[in-house]
């Protein structure tokens, strides 16, 4: 007998019918599942339950008017936000200013979308006149969300939504800005990489007017860190080159520990381009 | 829409990339020289951006050597530096940051022209992500220059830079 009390020299003891036992249940369980039964038909892998058929997106291939497309798209996002955001009546007392540049911003959108749009028809393309409902659902809507609260998700408004719709223009403009900058490395034609840049360098403007009146003066030029957050100010020329990182946004009410919720934008990519089979609804 | 190509576009610069890319490429060593020389003239705020914007040109400059290789231009674009570097040395800073603005306005069309004629996408997303960030340059220096409607910071009527009126 060993310390355990089980004798290790019979041919019978716990161990090893532990170990016999679970063999045995993992090989039945093998071969039923290997069976030919009707849970299994020939070819495909056996599954319990049900499973409701799929059907696939036809194949697509991100092609210039699919980039032109997807830009547009953006450009409509872009219009649709400020249109929401000059609804909430937020640009009165000192920030009445503000209102006269999200007008503008609004209106150099809709000169972009219909600048867009003419590249698309000019080429015998066909058009992509709306928001994508990708980036709505990803970035704009749970930012409003975040500004705005929703009592459903039960979010909290925010307290400070003026700052708030402020740092969802830089991050929207700075998304546009990368957006058509990344574009260039997948548009065929230069000319065509020339017309989107050209949009490009006008959202790079926005994105440095929003930047200094976020953060204003000399200290809101280059770089610079949140000595409390640590994380980087807004900045007018945030560095040498334009940047195709991640776009953090920090919005909301501010949590226990004083942060708000950061909202991190990429550009739109394979999973949400405006695909020639893809329309408006 | 075009039917798509099958062949795609390049990486490296093309033969006749090269000579557009050189170009830039001496412009922005011209505008490194001359940052350099507003820096000397300006207050210190306006110091501070020149520093700045300064070492971001230059930062253009090497990336284009980098790019050009032993292609790239050996010398700043000289007639371009002499036709500027009066305006670029001297005034008061809303005078040099006007100087500043128009030329960073003309460098942006000059290298969305470049990027309308060249084929290698290692040149264009290069420029592209240079041109993303003059237009940035543009935005604040309008602001030191003294410019407040919306249409001064945020629209380019500047004709690019060429070959013809600043020859290498």
């Amino acid at each position: 007998m060993n310390s355990n009390n089980f004798d290790m020299s019979s041919p019978v003891n716990r161990r090893r019918f532990l170990l016999t036992g679970g063999f045995a249940i993992a090989t039945t369980t093998l071969l039923a599942a290997c069976g030919k039964g009707p849970q299994s038909p020939a070819g495909a892998f056996p599954r319990i339950g049900e499973v409701p058929p799929t059907t696939g997106l036809p194949t697509a291939a991100p092609t210039d008017e699919v980039l032109l497309r997807t830009a547009t798209s953006l450009e409509f996002n872009a219009i649709d936000t400020y249109k929401k955001v000059l609804e909430l009546g937020l640009f009165t007392g000192s920030a009445a200013g503000t209102a006269a540049v999200v007008n503008r911003f609004k209106a150099d959108h809709e000169a972009h979308a219909k600048a867009l749009s003419g590249v698309i028809t000019e080429a015998k393309g066909e058009t992509f006149e709306c928001a994508n409902e990708q980036i709505n659902k990803l970035y704009i809507n749970p930012a409003l969300d975040l500004i705005l609260g929703n009592k459903d998700a039960g979010i909290a408004a925010s307290d400070t939504p003026l700052d708030d719709v402020m740092a969802l223009a830089l991050g929207l403009e700075t998304l546009a800005a990368e957006t058509y900058q990344f574009y260039v490395s997948l548009l065929s034609q230069p000319k065509l990489r020339a017309a989107a840049m050209g949009i490009g360098e006008q959202e790079s403007r926005h994105a440095a007017v929003l930047a200094q009146a976020i953060n204003p003066g000399i200290a809101g030029i280059g770089p610079s860190t949140n000595e409390k957050t640590g994380k980087p100010n807004p900045a007018a020329v945030p560095g040498p080159f334009g940047s195709l990182g991640t776009i953090a946004v920090a919005l909301g009410k501010p949590n226990e520990a004083g942060n708000k919720t950061t909202l991190n934008m990429e550009t739109p990519s394979l999973n949400s381009m405006a695909y020639e089979y893809a329309k408006c609804s | 829409m075009d039917a798509p190509t099958t062949t795609a576009p390049p990486k490296q610069p093309t033969k006749s990339d090269i000579a557009v890319l050189q170009f830039a490429h001496g412009i922005e060593l011209a505008m490194t020289a001359l940052y350099a020389k507003a820096s000397a003239a300006a207050g210190k705020d306006l110091k501070v951006v020149t520093d700045l914007f300064g070492a971001h040109h230059l930062a253009y400059a090497q990336s284009l050597a980098g790019l050009l290789g032993r292609s790239a231009a050996t010398a700043q674009n000289a007639s371009f530096y002499t036709a500027f570097v009066a305006a670029a040395a001297s005034g008061s800073d809303a005078e040099l940051a006007g100087t500043f603005l128009s030329l960073e306005n003309s460098l942006v069309k000059t290298h969305l022209g470049v990027l309308g004629t060249i084929t290698g996408t290692d040149g264009a997303q290069l420029v592209a992500s240079i041109i993303s960030v003059q237009g940035r340059h543009a935005a604040v220096l309008a602001g030191f220059a003294g410019k407040k409607a919306l249409g001064d910071i945020l629209d380019n009527a500047a004709e690019p830079l060429d070959t013809k009126t600043y020859p290498a």
